[in-house]
């Protein structure tokens, strides 16, 4: 880049977009907020007008450039390769052609690839200028200054942290301190305007702005130090917009002191040259201080012309500022002269634009954000002066080894716990099967009792036996509630498994006349309502030992059902004292019964990974069952 | 000697004739005054019959002994409740500690029912269990009530009023939300069939609990919880993980 010119040229077009480099009443006005409740007070005359601000845009361009746009863009579209002159010419180009079409909305989009490209070819320059882009696109056309500051801030950053750039800083310090500007945080705008100042190029609107910003801040004669500094390199660089603008507000600084005098001379200057020049840029602004100052130099009909012109300017369509202050300026005119209906319509207009520029919140983020780069930027100072280059490979390079190791860990941790919950899933789906798989069990048992039963009160109707088929349905229908009842659970308490098989005894024992009696003995040291047994698992056992032992029996029988506890394991005896086992009684049925208990006992041992066992001990005269179980307690 | 007047109320006939027949046998004191089987014709005979004793059918063609008994404008007489298996009714029967018999219907039951009904049929007890039992049988969300039997005779309690039931033997002590205690003559077995399915969850051997009203729980082998009424229960190893589950954890 040529040794850059700071040029305005563009600016006229500027306006186009929203509260474009133009500050300062929203300023003033917050200091009038008890005035302006007052319907028109005098007070806030002395205030009231509109300090025009510059914007730091960052063009480094010459007027030749300007005329080069066109080149350039040819340039571009013919340039083949992604590198660092591409990203140069776009910087240039979105730095030269953008305030002559800020409405463009490919701008953002635009200088975003700009810094991608940049991005790509670590090339720390074109990075920042490219992201300056992007801040005064959100800056000065979308008015988003939060997203603007980020840009800034990340550009400055990048800025620092190479010398050679250094030059680059001056321009987005002054953007920074416009955003500031605006925001009302004057010390903080007057800061990063004062860093501004090193910059030969960019000092005509630091000077201004830093003028304005005194201004603000009620500091005039500091003020109007700067404005004459300003007007003096202005005139020399031959200037005159700028020129206007500084004699523009430095009137309405004057006229803020009081010195109407002086401040409407100064005005009439800054009027003259707007009129001789053209300078539509601060013709809304310049006419609205006029305003201002007129009517302080109780001139109201002057006052009324230009606050009206100030309005009708197109510019001022797009600048609140502007015409909340030609609105303020217009409600006094009125007031004075008795014109009270248009005087109430132009406060109406005035505390409407007021409202709407009231956003004070936005402060709060702004400051938030300084906070996170100040600190950000000191550590990474910091950082630079401890260690160096070098270290900080190192580091990076210990550092990537360890993220990588990191990264292994966690993958293999991840692997371990997936084939742990991999393992659990199939663990519970395969318990779902088995748990099917007992309650079909469970199932095909049922059947057996309800047959064997149904025919025992057949048998009762057959001998005419109403009372004894009437008693032995109640028992059954009893003993089928129990049993449906517990269908569904697993488990259930001993009690109630033993209810069950009492009333399951008393039932058989009917059906045989009472050929056999029973006893069922526990061992005291168990808890019955809290050891839990899959439900009537000796059921099959006895029904054995009372069709197939006692049954062909001559004679009464006995039945005694043990229950004992040892160690871990329930042990459970049926032993009865009928024909015992042969091969002629183990028909099929009592090999079936055998069958199921033990498919249950071994899925039962399976999911619990327990020892349970089913096993016939024959002895002399009788039958006996041992089925041991591992112990459950319900609590 | 007093007759009863008996009205019967089933839709089968052979139901009518098993509870005659097995009145039979006390035909002195029991005369059967009335047999309905539809809720209309019962509506229509009980106001003429004015019968003591009820032995009513829960399913009664399309409609239910419920149906009856809420068409009335006073319950003035005892009312046995008979069901084949109806499981939500046994439930509500349960918990209002109203007499039912299951069909078919035992001698013994039916004799036992009859002796209870002799010995301590009393309208106003009855009234207030049957409102229980109605209130009980209304469709949700009406809050549900408990028929306690106490020593001096019922407590009819809300079951939100509950926070928790400890057992000490036979006998189960009931703490309410206002730091009333009640002890009753039941297991605490008897109470968690009863509570189980409105949010009582049996978290130790010794211990129901509304879950409505568990504080918080800490960690530990079973881990405690910790009730709204400042009171600390140990939570078995063995319902720790049926416990998270309902507690949702």
């Amino acid at each position: 880049m040529t040794a850059p010119n700071l040029s305005f040229i563009g600016f006229e077009k500027v306006r186009t977009g929203p509260s474009v480099g133009l500050k300062g009443s929203d300023v003033l006005d917050h200091t009038l907020v008890p005035a302006e409740r007052n319907l028109i007070p005098k007070l806030q005359l002395m205030k009231a007008g509109a300090l025009l601000g510059f914007l730091f845009c960052g063009i480094f361009g010459s007027w030749a450039q300007q005329r080069n746009i066109d080149s350039l863009e040819r340039a571009i579209s013919a340039h083949q390769r992604v590198d660092t002159s591409l990203v140069n010419m776009r910087v240039e180009l979105a730095g030269a052609k953008f305030f002559l079409t800020p409405t463009d909305s490919t701008w953002l989009d635009y200088n975003l690839e700009t810094v991608r490209m940049a991005k790509e070819l670590q090339f720390s320059k074109g990075t920042a200028l490219a992201g300056e882009k992007v801040g005064i696109v959100y800056h000065y056309i979308l008015s988003d200054p939060y997203k603007a500051l980020e840009w800034y801030q990340k550009s400055l950053r990048l800025i620092n942290t190479e010398t050679a750039l250094d030059r680059y800083a001056p321009s987005i310090l002054g953007n920074i301190g416009n955003i500031y500007y605006e925001q009302q945080e004057l010390r903080k705008a007057l800061k990063y305007y004062q860093q501004v100042l090193v910059r030969k190029e960019l000092n005509l609107t630091a000077q201004m702005n830093i003028g304005n910003i005194y201004g603000e801040l009620g500091i005039a004669d500091s003020s109007i130090h700067h404005y004459k500094k300003a007007i003096s390199i202005a005139q020399k660089q031959g200037s005159f917009l700028h020129e206007a603008n500084c004699l523009s507000n430095m009137a309405l600084i004057l006229q803020r002191q009081g010195q109407s005098g002086k401040a409407l001379q100064e005005m009439e200057k800054s009027l003259e040259l707007i009129e001789r020049h053209q300078l539509d840029f601060v013709r809304s602004t310049a006419y609205s201080n006029a305003g201002v100052i007129y009517l302080a130099n109780n001139d109201p009909e002057k006052a009324e012309n230009y606050s009206l012109r100030a309005l009708e300017e197109p510019a001022s369509l797009n600048n609140l500022f502007t015409q909340k202050n030609s609105w303020g300026t217009l409600a006094e005119v009125y007031g004075k002269t008795g014109a009270y209906k248009k005087a109430f319509e132009a406060h109406q207009n005035f505390k409407r634009l007021n409202d709407s520029l009231t956003a004070q919140d936005r402060k709060v983020e702004i400051s938030r954000r300084e906070i996170q780069f100040e600190a950000d930027r000191k550590e990474a100072l910091a950082q630079l002066e401890i260690q160096r280059q070098k270290t900080i490979k190192m580091v990076s390079l210990w550092g990537g080894g360890a993220l990588i190791l990191a990264i292994l860990g966690g993958a293999l941790l991840y692997k371990r716990r997936r084939d742990a919950l991999a393992q659990k899933t199939e663990a519970e789906f395969d318990a779902k099967v088995k748990n099917t798989a007992l309650m079909a069990l469970r199932a095909q048992m049922n059947p057996h009792f309800i047959f064997n039963s149904l025919n025992s009160i057949g048998d009762y109707i057959n001998k005419n036996d109403k009372e004894a088929a009437s008693e032995y349905l109640v028992k059954f229908a009893k003993l089928m509630r129990r049993i449906l009842e517990n269908s569904e659970k697993e488990e259930v308490s001993l009690q109630d498994d033993l209810e069950i098989l009492e009333t399951y005894l008393q039932v058989e024992a009917m059906r045989l006349d009472h050929k056999f009696d029973h006893t069922i003995v526990t061992d005291p040291d168990l808890d019955l309502e809290n050891t839990l047994v899959p439900p009537l698992i000796l059921q099959p056992f006895i029904e054995n030992s009372i069709w197939h032992g006692i049954s062909p029996k001559p004679g009464r029988g006995h039945i005694n059902i043990h229950i004992l506890k040892k160690g871990e394991m329930l042990i459970c005896t049926v032993e009865d004292n009928g024909v015992g086992h042969s091969p002629a009684t183990m028909g099929e049925r009592r090999s079936l019964g055998m069958k199921i208990t033990k498919s249950r006992i071994d899925i039962i041992n399976q999911l619990k990974h327990t020892k349970g066992s089913v096993s016939v001990i024959p002895k002399t005269g009788g039958y006996r069952v041992e089925v041991a179980l591992p112990l459950e307690y319900a609590f | 000697m007093i007759m009863t007047k008996t009205l019967i109320i089933d839709d089968e006939q052979h139901c009518i004739d098993r509870i005659e027949e097995l009145l039979g046998t006390c035909s002195d004191t029991f005369q059967v005054v009335g047999r309905a089987r539809s809720v209309e014709t019962a509506l229509k005979l009980v106001d003429g019959l004015r019968p003591d004793l009820v032995f009513l059918d829960v399913q009664v063609q399309d409609r239910t002994g419920f149906d009856f008994l809420r068409a009335l404008k006073k319950i003035e007489f005892f009312v046995i409740f008979t069901t084949a298996f109806e499981k939500y009714a046994v439930q509500a029967f349960k918990v209002s500690a109203l007499d039912y018999l299951l069909k078919p219907i035992g001698r013994e039951e039916f004799q036992e029912a009859l002796n209870k009904y002799v010995e301590r049929h009393n309208s106003s007890v009855l009234q207030q269990k049957m409102e229980v039992l109605l209130h009980n049988l209304a469709p949700d969300p009406m809050p549900k009530r408990i028929t306690i039997p106490t020593l001096e005779g019922y407590s009819f309690l809300e079951m939100a009023d509950i926070v928790r039931c400890q057992s000490d033997v036979n006998y189960t002590h009931i703490f309410l939300r206002d730091g009333q205690k009640i002890t009753v003559s039941k297991t605490l077995k008897s109470f968690e069939e009863l509570l189980a399915d409105h949010h009582f969850f049996r978290v130790h051997n010794s211990h129901l609990v509304n879950l409505q009203y568990v504080k918080n729980y800490s960690k530990g082998k079973g881990g405690q919880v910790r009730m709204q009424d400042g009171s600390t229960i140990d939570v078995s190893t063995r319902r720790k993980e049926e416990f998270l589950k309902l507690m949702k954890v």
